[in-house]
């Protein structure tokens, strides 16, 4: 099923690098024809004006389109830009969708992440009410769905924008890795949610450790997110440590959290501890749109030295100021001076 | 060494018991409490072990009220063994009897136990079942642990609900003729509550009727367990009959009916 | 002969107790062998040698020693502490409320503490601000999961005396209660923020892989005392087996009796889980096989189920962190495994005796 569509996207994708934007293949007389990352196909009246948007990931995206206006309704998680707080809340996350006062609001469309289940999405279609599932926190669908949402709100040329954007980075990152040795990437041990719960190879965030020129110690535990054991850790040595912290978390926050990593038995003998180059980061510049930053960040945690010229709290003001017209950021790293 | 209870009431919530009860116990003696079923023989014993607080009245040991009595005192003074034991985690005959001195340990125990453990188990004949677990035994080699472990306490008065409800006519007689001896030899009080008023009579010493209105009729078996005594309380007429050294009650009439015309 | 029957009967039991000890021991000196850094048996012991007598020079690399003394050896003896408060815990709990059926995990007790120390995260959080939590989280999880377990366990008292109808109606008010508490936990799951959430996940789960010296140093003491209070009382609770009346009459105060052990029963659970979150069986296990070796006098009954429980305990934990190693399996998983049959043999096998 994700097989085949995917294969369904790439010919999209093949078609818009081929026509570039002057052809708009699946639109045709105010009808568009999509289908979504689930394999299902959608057909819808454009222009829509009212979206029910249940993704903090999916509503930036829509706010960065310049599409906010449309949003009717959101999760409870979706918290930026603060624009999006005076939406009425309609679920808790795309897991659990307030199907009543989604009604209510007569959407004419329903954005979700993978969370949402099949049988909410025959529920809202047997209301006529079209549903569109995407997954932002694939990094290799993001310019997909980014796309897609352009393609609702027809805003292709704001998308194509907002794809620049981020692939300028993305290969400005892997330009200055180019020719690098294995015995160059640093160990990294990366941890989530709670402490030893790591990521192997399977996971969202080993293919961004890649990327940004580090080799991951748990690459090949099994399962996707393992608890692995101190010894493990201390014995592998990892040279940077990343910590993940929650959207919205303050410095201070962060500082704890970093704190009581350092001092822990399995990590505090690591060259990372010794070396100060354990990183928390929140999941803020991480998912969708600004995961971008969070790859910048860690390719210099990695390697400092090829990175002295980037600043990715620059980037990021950039992003935020370009696509949000927000002026200032909120610190997502810490320790923000390397 | 006496006991006694005076004037004491006790209930159940709002269910009263008895009232202005007043009982004595005699060192040297066998008293028997009998009386209709749930007339208040168990709940007077009880009272008597301080094992229920009286609502009013008081329980004399020796002069002293039993409530003003340290426990473990009062432990190796007053033994008591229940109508049923409830068991629910096996243990082996010595363990059982061995609880009896509880009252005298700290923590090891010591050859002094083991010896009176080991002297009543001989005495008892239980020595040969020493190490059986509990739940294996018959109801009347049961009854005589919990006699056994009583014992152990070496009480100067042992209370005994009902000791012999559940036990054949052999093991009836062993444990009455056991009991007999502890008064007679051993100048201890002994209190059995009875439903068999022909066992009562041939080995009490003093019985003590209880009534609707408490305590009935006291004094020597001859004197209580009379044919009008019999009738005002059970309802049913019985006849005398003397024979074979003893004196005995033989029912004539079904119960049902006199019940029935009493109340 | 005739002095024979007792000092037969304690010196069996000694031996068996001083077998668990040694098994428990062997336990220890195998388990801190396993793990995924490749340190050979000899260095393992030579530098635990060392380190207690301070004979030897040789010099063993940090990671090693770091492996061994501080990862290893903690989290060894965590599982045993916990086990041995687990183990004595249940042999107490079914001794007062005359319930074979009775621990724990069964009562209740663990998901009562579980979902005291989720309420503490979650109203910490809010009063005290997420950073001061994150200083002061284990404390204030202590102290609700104590309040909550001492909350369960009178309550378990109270239905215990009100309803004289034998085991089951213990056992099936505390599915009830069970049900309850996961009902409140899931809802404080859901209602929680990201960062409470993350807490609490982590605080139910359970496992000893964060085993620190530290957890230990507080926990053994907690233990030691709970441990000598039972084993004080242990004449007391042997009496009470035989009833309430019949305990009564050998100068014991019962009401006071089950008060006292329902609040080191239910502080030690708590402490337990405060630690190592819910593990179930162990608690239910121990006592039972203990009672079958070393018989029902609570003074050799407690030490052995003491024993019992840390042995399972860390040979669970063991197998929890060697079979996928260096991947960590919850060692519940493996409690469940082996205790679950256990306890469903026991109501199949011996439902005459117990469900009475």
């Amino acid at each position: 099923m994700v097989r085949y569509s995917n294969g369904l996207c790439l010919i999209l994708v093949g078609l818009f690098l081929f026509t570039g934007l002057l052809a708009v293949p699946a639109v045709a007389g105010g009808m568009l024809t999509i289908i979504d990352y689930d394999g299902f196909k959608s057909a819808l009246d454009l222009p829509i004006q009212r979206i029910v948007c249940l993704s903090p990931s999916l509503n930036q995206i829509l706010y960065a389109l310049d599409a906010g206006e449309r949003i009717v309704g959101r999760d409870s998680k979706s918290q930026f830009p603060l624009e999006v707080l005076s939406l009425p809340v309609v679920a808790k996350s795309s897991h659990s969708p307030q199907i009543e006062a989604i009604l209510e609001l007569k959407p004419d469309l329903i954005i979700a992440d993978t969370m949402l289940g099949d049988d909410h999405r025959k529920k809202f279609n047997q209301f006529n009410i079209p549903v569109v599932v995407e997954r932002p926190s694939d990094p290799e669908r993001l310019f997909q769905t980014i796309r897609n949402l352009a393609l609702l709100v027809e805003k292709e040329e704001r998308g194509e924008e907002l794809i620049s954007f981020i692939s300028n980075y993305e290969e400005l990152i892997k330009s200055k890795l180019v020719g690098l040795n294995e015995g160059e990437r640093p160990k990294v041990y990366w941890e989530w949610n709670k402490p030893y719960k790591s990521a192997s190879a399977a996971s969202s965030v080993h293919p961004r450790i890649n990327l940004a020129g580090g080799k991951n110690i748990c690459a090949e535990l099994e399962g996707r997110y393992p608890v692995v054991s101190r010894e493990y850790v201390w014995a592998r040595n990892p040279q940077v440590i990343i910590l993940m912290a929650g959207r919205g978390s303050s410095v201070e926050e962060m500082q704890v959290v970093r704190e009581k990593a350092v001092q822990r038995t399995g990590l505090k003998e690591t060259t990372a501890v010794k070396e100060q180059r354990v990183y928390v980061i929140t999941w803020d510049v991480h998912n969708g749109l600004p995961s971008v930053i969070g790859s910048l960040y860690y390719a210099k945690w990695f390697h400092p030295a090829l990175f002295a010229d980037i600043e990715p709290a620059r980037v990021y003001a950039e992003l935020l100021s370009k696509f949000f017209k927000i002026k200032e950021a909120n610190p997502c790293v810490y320790p923000f001076n390397h | 060494m006496k006991m006694s209870c005076d004037r004491i009431s006790f209930a159940y919530g709002d269910n009263s018991v008895f009232e202005d009860l007043s009982v004595g116990i005699e060192l040297g003696q066998l008293t028997s409490i009998t009386g209709p079923n749930g007339i208040g023989k168990s709940t007077l014993v009880k009272c008597f072990c301080n094992l229920y607080k009286v609502r009013a009245g008081i329980v004399y040991l020796d002069g002293q009220a039993i409530t003003t009595i340290a426990p473990d005192e009062l432990a190796r003074t007053l033994g008591y063994v229940p109508q049923k034991e409830e068991t629910v985690f096996s243990i082996s005959v010595y363990e059982a009897v061995l609880l009896g001195r509880r009252p005298y340990l700290k923590w090891k125990v010591q050859q002094r136990d083991q010896e009176i453990v080991e002297s009543i188990l001989d005495r008892l004949k239980l020595t040969e079942l020493a190490e059986r677990p509990i739940t294996t035994l018959s109801g009347g080699e049961r009854q005589k642990v919990a006699i056994a472990r009583a014992l152990a306490q070496e009480p100067t008065i042992l209370f005994l609900d009902e000791p012999t409800s559940n036990l054949d006519l052999n093991h009836q007689l062993e444990v009455m003729t056991l009991l007999r001896e502890l008064a007679d030899h051993e100048q201890r009080a002994i209190v059995v509550v009875m439903h068999d008023l022909n066992l009562a009579s041939r080995f009490s010493d003093r019985v003590y009727l209880l009534g609707q209105n408490g305590l009935f009729a006291q004094g020597k078996p001859a004197d209580v367990f009379t044919r009008e005594n019999i009738k005002k309380i059970y309802g049913i007429e019985v006849e005398i009959i003397n024979a074979a050294g003893g004196r005995y009650l033989i029912p004539i009439v079904k119960t049902t009916q006199r019940v029935k015309e009493i109340s | 002969m005739k002095e024979s029957i007792y000092a037969g009967l304690v010196a069996r039991r000694i031996l068996l107790l001083v077998g668990l000890l040694i098994t428990l021991v062997l336990g220890m000196l195998y388990s801190v062998t396993l793990g995924f850094a490749e340190i050979s048996i000899a260095d393992v012991y030579g530098l635990i040698l060392q380190k207690l007598t301070g004979i030897g020079d040789r010099q063993y690399s940090i990671l090693s020693a770091g492996i061994i003394l501080q990862i290893r050896l903690p989290r060894v003896f965590l599982a045993i502490i916990a086990g041995i408060s687990l183990g004595t815990n249940g042999a107490i709990m079914q001794s007062l409320l005359k319930n074979p059926l009775a621990s724990p995990y069964t009562l209740g007790i663990s998901s009562g503490a579980a979902c005291g120390a989720a309420v503490a995260i979650v109203a910490g959080n809010s009063l005290f601000g997420s950073t001061n939590m994150l200083h002061w989280d284990s404390w204030l999880t202590i102290i609700g999961a104590f309040a909550m377990g001492l909350l369960t366990i009178l309550l378990i008292n109270i239905i215990a005396s009100l309803k004289k109808s034998g085991a089951s109606t213990l056992i099936l008010a505390g599915v009830a209660l069970s049900y309850l508490f996961s009902a409140g936990i899931s809802f404080f799951k859901y209602i929680a923020d990201h960062e409470q959430l993350q807490q609490l996940t982590l605080w139910l789960m359970g496992g000893l892989y964060r085993a620190e010296w530290l957890d230990v140093l507080l926990l053994t003491p907690i233990m030691g005392l709970a441990v000598l209070y039972i084993l004080r009382r242990a004449w007391d609770i042997n009496a009470l087996n035989a009833g309430e009346e019949v305990a009564a009459n050998l100068g014991i105060n019962v009401q006071r009796l089950r008060k006292q052990g329902s609040i080191v029963a239910a502080f030690l659970t708590s402490v337990v889980v405060a630690f190592t979150g819910i593990i179930g069986f162990i608690g239910l296990v121990a006592p039972h096989i203990s009672r079958m070796i070393v018989g029902n006098d609570n003074r050799f009954l407690i030490l052995a189920s003491g024993l019992t429980g840390g042995i399972f305990l860390l040979l669970a934990d063991t197998a929890a962190r060697i079979i996928i190693d260096p991947v960590e399996l919850p060692v519940g998983i493996i409690t469940a495994l082996c205790g679950a049959p256990f306890f469903l043999y026991m109501l199949l096998k011996r439902r005459r005796e117990y469900w009475s």
